[in-house]
């Protein structure tokens, strides 16, 4: 049997050509047609999708012409499999989300207001972010980060459970003491002036500080990520 | 006895002085308080809440005249007539001594209800005087206070006792006001002692006033007399503005201890009793 260098295939709404690449460019109208014929009925008013090892593109309108002519087809495309679709989806979203905005991304962030007071315990889902002080014997507890836009002088816990990557953040950083998932650090001596600093875990697993505006773990991220 | 009862108009303002830790001041405030505000005029009644523990009685020097307390008051067993020990010093000024006997548990909240709902239409002001802790001492305390005093001594550890404090009554939906009591300005000075800007950064109420330690303090309360009627003391004339300014009077600054450096020739004319 004649080896069969066009394979059809149906495909939703039309044929999938998948072309060999043995067959040269010169040659593939007469292939495609010599193909095609037996299921001219058929053909006619599909859609055609060409699936080859060549520049689908190309060859998709090269061909269209031809094939309009001699069998009515509705189009010719480039055939694009369900991983393309995808890669190409994603490539999309990645310049979507850089150029028009974030409506369908989402956060899940407890933000609150206010004095934590002594005694007094604030547990978030998710992220936490505070617009005020955590004065000392408070406790705040979050599965995700810690971000504090005040003073924090009481107990701050992230990263509920297993989460390492969580950063605790403050505006004032003078902790009694931290926990990021299951390691712990104690609060040194009281500082005398205030300094925005951010607490996460390094590479080895161990508890790092530094102050946020010299250096920052994301600062490296080269483009928007949600969180 | 006050002299107008107006049945169903209870024209009393209950203020609850309360504190969290304890040995800050709450007794000795509450008795200065007491004395300077039937002084300008008001009729006021001490209730001590430190029942089984009362002290109330012996800062003000009227534990020999005691017959009734707040128990039985509470629970029926006598009136308001009966229990509120008359100060014959001051005009307007009554106690309501605690039980020695009993504890904290003897009284629950819908008891100190109906105490205060008495109380108050009897007496233009009641101060309570809250034991310390967040117990049932403070629960009974709170119930029917209008308003709530905080007193907070310049030391970490009470100013974090104060701080749950301050939780526990704006869960209640009272707004509390902050005394910084025992102020010792050479220790600010030297950065062995808070000051009252501190704590009032942390707590974040209201101040009404600070009041410097004074040593004389300590003598009138042991022979159970007022702070308040010594002119020349310090404490005394805090207490004597903060009354004012409870009652209303918005014109008064809070006079800040003084924080300047005293030459040695000062401090020795201090300690001889000549005026600066």
């Amino acid at each position: 049997m004649a080896e069969k260098s066009i394979l059809i295939k149906g495909v939703g709404d039309g044929f999938r050509l998948v072309i060999d690449k043995s067959i040269s460019k010169k040659k593939l109208n007469k292939e495609v047609y010599k193909a095609l014929e037996p299921l001219s009925h058929l053909v006619k008013g599909a859609h055609i999708y060409i699936d080859s090892e060549f520049d689908n593109s190309e060859i998709s309108q090269e061909l269209f012409p031809f094939l309009k002519d001699k069998f009515s087809v509705e189009s010719v495309q480039p055939f694009k499999s369900q991983e393309k679709i995808k890669a190409d989806l994603k490539q999309r979203i990645r310049t979507r989300e850089v150029e028009r905005g974030w409506k369908n991304s989402k956060s899940d962030v407890l933000l609150i207001t206010g004095r934590v007071r002594s005694g007094q315990k604030i547990d978030a889902s998710n992220h936490l972010v505070i617009y005020g002080d955590v004065n000392p014997g408070a406790e705040i507890i979050a599965g995700g980060d810690i971000i504090i836009l005040g003073s924090l002088f009481g107990t701050a816990i992230a990263g509920q459970k297993q989460n390492n990557n969580s950063v605790i953040f403050a505006l004032d950083f003078r902790p009694s003491q931290i926990q990021i998932n299951d390691v712990i650090g104690v609060g040194g001596k009281k500082k005398k002036t205030s300094l925005a600093e951010i607490a996460f875990l390094n590479n080895l697993g161990e508890l790092e500080i530094t102050d946020y505006l010299e250096q920052n773990p994301f600062s490296k991220l080269p483009w928007p990520e949600v969180r | 006895m006050s002299t107008q009862k107006r049945g169903a108009d209870l024209k009393g303002k209950v203020i609850v002085i309360t504190s969290g830790k304890g040995g800050v001041g709450k007794t000795t405030t509450t008795a200065s308080l007491g004395a300077a505000i039937a002084s300008l005029g008001k009729t006021v009644a001490v209730v001590d809440m430190d029942i089984g523990l009362r002290n109330l009685d012996v800062v003000m020097g009227l534990e020999n005249r005691i017959v009734y307390n707040v128990v039985d008051l509470a629970l029926g067993r006598c009136q308001v007539k009966q229990a509120a020990i008359r100060d014959r010093r001051i005009k307007g000024l009554y106690l309501i001594p605690a039980s020695q006997s009993d504890n904290k548990n003897s009284l629950n909240t819908d008891d100190m209800a109906r105490v205060t709902k008495k109380l108050k239409q009897e007496f233009d002001y009641i101060l309570i005087d809250c034991p310390a802790g967040i117990e049932q001492g403070f629960e009974n305390s709170v119930t029917g206070a209008d308003e709530a005093v905080v007193v907070c001594t310049p030391e970490v550890s009470a100013v974090r006792d104060a701080d749950r404090i301050i939780g526990l009554l704006y869960a209640r939906s009272i707004t509390p006001k902050l005394i910084v009591n025992r102020i010792v300005p050479q220790m600010v000075i030297n950065g062995d002692m808070l000051s009252h800007k501190d704590v009032e950064d942390v707590l974040s109420i209201e101040l009404i006033g600070l009041v410097e330690m004074d040593d004389r303090v300590i003598a009138a309360t042991n022979t159970g007399s007022y702070i308040t009627n010594d002119k020349t003391s310090k404490a005394g004339q805090a207490y004597t503005r903060i009354a004012q300014r409870m009652l209303g009077d918005k014109t008064i600054p809070i006079k800040e201890p003084d924080y300047d450096q005293k030459g040695i020739w000062s401090k020795i004319g201090s300690k001889l009793g000549l005026k600066k």
